[in-house]
């Protein structure tokens, strides 16, 4: 068994540095490695997840600027931006950003409302990625509260093949039409640089910094200089402006059986909100300017990581131990818009902080056999929150929220090898916590070897959804209003069960197939809406009241030969909703859409030219929402299907290298079919506003070109 | 490790090069030649009722807790509830002494006669809203001749100015309740008699008040058991800055901040215009003159003509003051003048501090 365990490590050693090499042209095979979900990394074809994988070769294929636009690639992922905040959340599986655990490493990341969930991806820079691993389904055993929809794990570098790395690049990019080299308001700047040095054969160490520069989209608006006397709300941007500079730094050991690395990571991000309306100030005599209310967001980031993988005795033990930290401040200043000039700064207020200490511990191989693991493990955070009461709706009431919460929990989990083609792995965890009653999360997957060449793989799995500050502490009270949000809400519950085939072959003349084919349920009880408790007066609170069922179908086919790669994919997804309003509630019946994906490579074999092309279909959706009418608010309403346009991604890359592939340029096009809002009926309004029918998903087509320079 | 630090030495300094400035260039805004007036609404509780006389350009404030009845001096005898305080009354069914009311006798009463509870029927415990007196419904039904022909009446007091801290850019248009009384109201040969008491108490006070017919009407406060000095006289003031309590069609009453009434009642008129958004309202507003004044839009019947219609308080950017729409307004005495608001709040982002331009025609 020790050598079995030796083998793992040493061969995952061995796949990791593999994997860097990837990282050259030279497309050899590879076998890829995954973390998520496992006891220890291997081999992705030895997971018991179905774990997809986007390796760092493609993300720089896509010449994406963060997490959030390599995603957006996937199926059943998108991407939303929110103007407000300038943040962006993945929506998995039609559920949005609160049901969705982000890792980096594996360790869930802070975020403006505690860790892991509602994590914006634009803050997650991608030149230090080794790979991005997505599981779908709930994963509350492994991951704990608010992996319903499923995880996703971002995987950095640690360590480089050679004895001394260095990569520089430059990314100059248009944000729609805009873009200028120098002056301020146009288009978007990245540069970065990467370093690894591997001291001897123990020690390594690795450090990057990056910085993003988005100069904002006006789209429909017309910039920070604009101003009308009729106030028309013209100013301003649709994507507001953000800066973001990121820096990691990595020091690696490993020597037989123990590896740990610690890992340091620093964001800074200021995001400028220029207000689309303007105000008259009269300054005597006559005359008269006019002045915005504009708001800096800055955001502040720390990440420790500390892991730790060794032995105590014959028991593998993996630890992690994370202090993380992330502060919003926003700082109010007046502008004077015809004039050009600040005329008054606010002080700087914490707009959101978060301050969390994590630890996780997993042991295994109790019982050194080869038919039998145990692991058994333990997830702690204490996470303390801030939310400023302006992050509420109508400032709520005044009220900031400061809390507190801590969360132990215990799992464990056998994974049992039948006989060589079945095994098998039942899990549970039980999650305690100071403010929630506690939770009991369960998983079971199935692998089936059928042959040589394909496998099954049934997956069950529960996981639970915290509720977040809204729900919890919104307080909107005053002589018309009462909207409250419930400090006794109970977690949601997610349920779901998944079937994955794969079938792998290999061609007499090189030709390599894979083809994939899946069915999942996804079941989410308990679902927290805001609900009209009374009418008269009318009362409003948050409640536990609402469930969604979705059923997801997929297929995928990858095709290599040689400098060829071809990945296709669909999939259809229907969605069962049923909500209520309080006075009414809607139909459950499914609604399905498509969506489908294909990314093609290709590299020249003389000149080395890479041609890459990704393309995504997002079907029409349909989905109910509550239609009230304005007119009269006494009226219930009535729930219609409401609905979610359909829209095509597709991004060009050409890449160039020279000089031995130490200078590569890249030349590209982005959202060539120019897609920037679509329709969206089914958006919630609030109190006073109805919902808007577009939502904004992308800033329209842009170009761009890459220096990368490789020492 | 050495070459790791110069070269993340290099790398920050390459990075920080994007410090671009647009080149700044200024725009001259052309200037106004109105009066400029802040009216003294006194910030985010608004505790203060502005009457203003656009001729003379003087202000008059009183606190809106001042006063409670407002009893009409015409020729009719007109009861007025004072809605910036939010009050309300409905009548006591079958009560026929005052002292005989208690507070369990109305206990159901009291669940009706409530403002801004989203109950549509609620509209019959204020006035109307239009303020079109002496012609409009009143929630206290005319003054009869004969003393015992007129009901007893619950009186919900309304709230108290809100006397907390109130969050930026935010309002509070009211505080703590200020309870209840029972109230009936009769006709003296030069005025009104108000019997008026708390609900458990088994006696009552009076008050007396002679018809001031230089005024719309005299007014009553019965905390303070007196007759009081609230609008000024009927020709010497135009419109008035104040909380109002409104209606919204299928949810009953409704509480607006930041209104804005005319005197109606005392003979003012006005209509607004709202200029296309191709074009400019302040210029519309700057090119107005007596020859484009339109007499048969002039609206004298609704004291709401301004209302809130001039701010967008819950917009999805927040607070606005429209910029298309200005105001022609007929005073009292015959003269005319055009208005404009141009703040909502004052440069801190507080609210209750309006701004707004006239200039007499």
């Amino acid at each position: 068994m020790k050598k079995k365990v030796l083998s793992i490590v040493s061969l995952s050693a061995i796949f990791w540095i593999n994997a860097q090499e990837k990282d050259s042209l030279n497309q050899k095979k590879i076998e890829e490695v995954v973390i998520t979900g496992q006891y220890m990394q291997q081999s992705i074809d030895k997971s018991i997840y179905k774990v997809e994988v986007i390796d760092a070769q493609q993300i720089k294929n896509m010449a994406v600027t963060n997490v959030a636009e390599v995603l957006n690639q996937n199926l059943n992922i998108l991407i939303e931006p929110s103007r407000g905040s300038g943040n962006s959340n993945a929506s998995i599986m039609g559920l949005s950003g609160e049901y969705t655990k982000i890792l980096i490493d594996n360790i869930p990341v802070v975020s403006d409302e505690g860790m892991g969930n509602l994590v914006d991806l634009t803050k997650i820079n991608v030149n230090n990625i080794e790979r991005i691993e997505v599981v779908k389904g709930s994963m509350g055993v492994e991951y704990g509260n608010n992996a319903v929809a499923g995880v996703i794990n971002i995987i950095t570098k640690k360590n480089y093949g050679k004895k001394f790395t260095a990569i520089a690049s430059l990314q100059e990019e248009t944000v729609g039409k805009d873009y200028d080299w120098f002056k301020k308001g146009n288009g978007r700047h990245l540069q970065s640089l990467n370093l690894g040095y591997r001291i001897n054969d123990n020690w390594s160490v690795t450090a990057d910094i990056n910085h993003n520069d988005f100069q904002g989209y006006k789209g429909i608006l017309n910039g920070y200089k604009y101003f009308s006397e009729n106030n028309d709300g013209k100013r301003g941007y649709e994507w507001q402006p953000k800066d973001m500079l990121t820096t990691n730094g990595t020091i690696r050991y490993g020597k037989g059986h123990t590896s740990f690395f610690y890992k340091l990571n620093f964001l800074t991000e200021k995001i400028n909100y220029y207000n689309p309306l303007v105000v008259e100030e009269y300054l005597g005599a006559g005359n008269r300017t006019y002045t915005s209310e504009d708001i800096d967001y800055n955001t502040q980031r720390w990440i420790h990581q500390f892991n730790i993988q060794t032995k105590l005795g014959r028991i593998n033990y993996n630890g992690d131990f994370s202090y993380q930290t992330q502060e919003r401040k926003s700082q109010d200043y007046l502008y004077d818009v015809p004039n050009r000039k600040e005329i008054s700064r606010e002080q700087e207020i914490t707009f959101y902080k978060s301050d969390v200490l994590y630890s996780r511990g997993m042991f295994s191989n109790f019982l050194n056999s080869e038919k039998i693991n145990f692991q058994l493990g333990y997830e702690l955070d204490r996470t303390k929150g801030f939310a400023d009461a302006t992050t509420f709706e109508s400032n709520n009431n005044g009220r900031s929220i400061e809390r507190s919460i801590f969360n132990y929990a215990n799992f464990l989990s056998a994974e049992w090898n039948v006989v060589d083609w079945f095994s098998f792995r039942p899990g549970v965890r039980l999650a305690l916590s100071d403010r929630f009653d506690s939770q009991y999360n369960y998983s079971t997957t199935f692998r089936f070897k059928t042959s040589e060449k394909s496998d099954i793989r049934a997956v069950f799995g529960t996981a639970n959804r915290f509720p977040t500050y809204d729900e919890l502490y919104t307080f909107v009270v005053d002589n018309n209003h009462d909207i409250r949000g419930n400090e006794s809400l109970k977690p949601e519950i997610g349920y779901s069960g998944s079937i994955f085939w794969d079938y792998a072959t290999t061609l007499s003349n090189d030709w390599k197939f894979n083809f994939s084919a899946s069915g999942m349920y996804l079941d989410v009880k308990n679902r927290i809406e805001d609900v009209v408790i009374n009418n008269s007066p009318l009362q409003i609170t948050f409640l536990n009241v609402d469930n969604y069922k979705s059923l997801l179908f997929g297929g995928g086919i990858n095709v290599r030969k040689g400098d060829l790669s071809l990945n296709a994919g669909v999939s259809v997804m229907g969605i069962s909703q049923s909500l209520n309003s309080g006075n009414i509630s809607s139909p459950d019946d499914y609604n399905f859409y498509t969506e489908a994906n294909l990314a093609a490579n290709y590299t020249l074999p003389y000149t080395k030219t890479l041609f890459a092309l990704y393309y995504k279909y997002t079907g029409e959706q349909r989905k109910y929402t509550l239609k009230t009418n304005a007119q009269d608010p006494q009226d219930p309403g009535q729930y219609i299907l409401g609905e979610i346009g359909d829209f095509n991604m597709l991004n060009f890359t050409l890449s160039q290298p020279f000089f031995k592939n130490h200078f590569e340029v890249s030349l590209g096009i982005k959202n060539i079919f120019d897609v920037t809002s679509i329709r969206n009926t089914v958006q919630a309004g609030n109190s006073h506003n109805g919902p808007q029918d577009q939502q904004n998903l992308f800033y329209g087509r842009s170009y761009f070109a890459r220096l990368n320079y490789t020492f | 490790m050495k070459k790791i630090l110069f070269c993340l030495l290099i790398g920050t300094s390459f990075i920080s090069q994007s410090c671009i400035n647009d080149n700044e260039d200024p725009i001259a805004v052309p200037p106004s030649d109105g009066s400029r007036v802040d009216p003294d609404v006194g910030g985010a509780t608004q505790p203060n009722q502005v009457w203003f006389d656009l001729g003379t350009d003087t202000e008059i404030l009183t606190k809106r807790t001042d006063w409670d009845l407002a009893l009409y001096s015409g020729n009719e005898f007109k009861v007025v509830l004072n809605s910036s305080i939010i009050m309300a009354a409905g009548k006591i069914p079958n009560a026929t002494n005052i002292d005989l009311v208690t507070e369990a006798s109305v206990a159901t009463l009291k669940t009706q006669v409530q403002v801004a509870d989203f109950n549509p029927s609620n509209v019959a415990y204020i006035d109307d809203v239009k303020g079109n007196f002496p012609s409009g419904y009143t929630a206290i039904e005319d003054i009869k001749a004969n003393e015992s022909d007129n009901a007893i009446y619950l009186v919900n007091m309304g709230k108290e100015i809100y006397s907390g801290t109130v969050p930026t850019g935010s309002v509070a248009t009211g505080g703590d309740s200020r309870g209840w009384m029972k109230v009936q109201i009769s006709r003296t040969a030069t005025g009104y008699k108000v019997k008026y008491a708390e609900l458990n108490s088994a006696t009552h006070k009076e008050l007396s008040v002679n018809k001031n017919t230089a005024y719309n009407y005299n007014f009553v406060s019965l905390k303070n058991n007196k007759e009081v000095f609230i609008q000024p006289e009927k020709k010497k003031w135009d419109i008035c800055f104040t909380v109002f309590t409104n209606t919204i069609t299928g949810a009953g009453s409704y509480i607006y901040a930041d209104f804005v009434t005319i005197n109606n009642v005392g003979g003012a008129a006005a209509y607004e215009i709202i200029v296309p958004s191709t074009s400019s309202g302040v210029e519309a507003y700057t090119n107005f003159k007596t020859s484009d004044i339109d007499q048969s839009k002039f609206i004298h019947d609704d004291q709401r003509v301004i209302g809130a219609n001039w701010r967008n308080p819950v917009g999805t950017n927040g607070l606005e003051v429209y910029g298309d729409r200005f105001y022609v307004i007929k005073d009292p005495e015959g003269f005319y003048f055009k208005l404009r608001f141009t703040r909502l709040t004052n440069t801190a982002g507080e609210r209750g501090k309006p701004q707004f331009e006239y200039k007499p025609l």
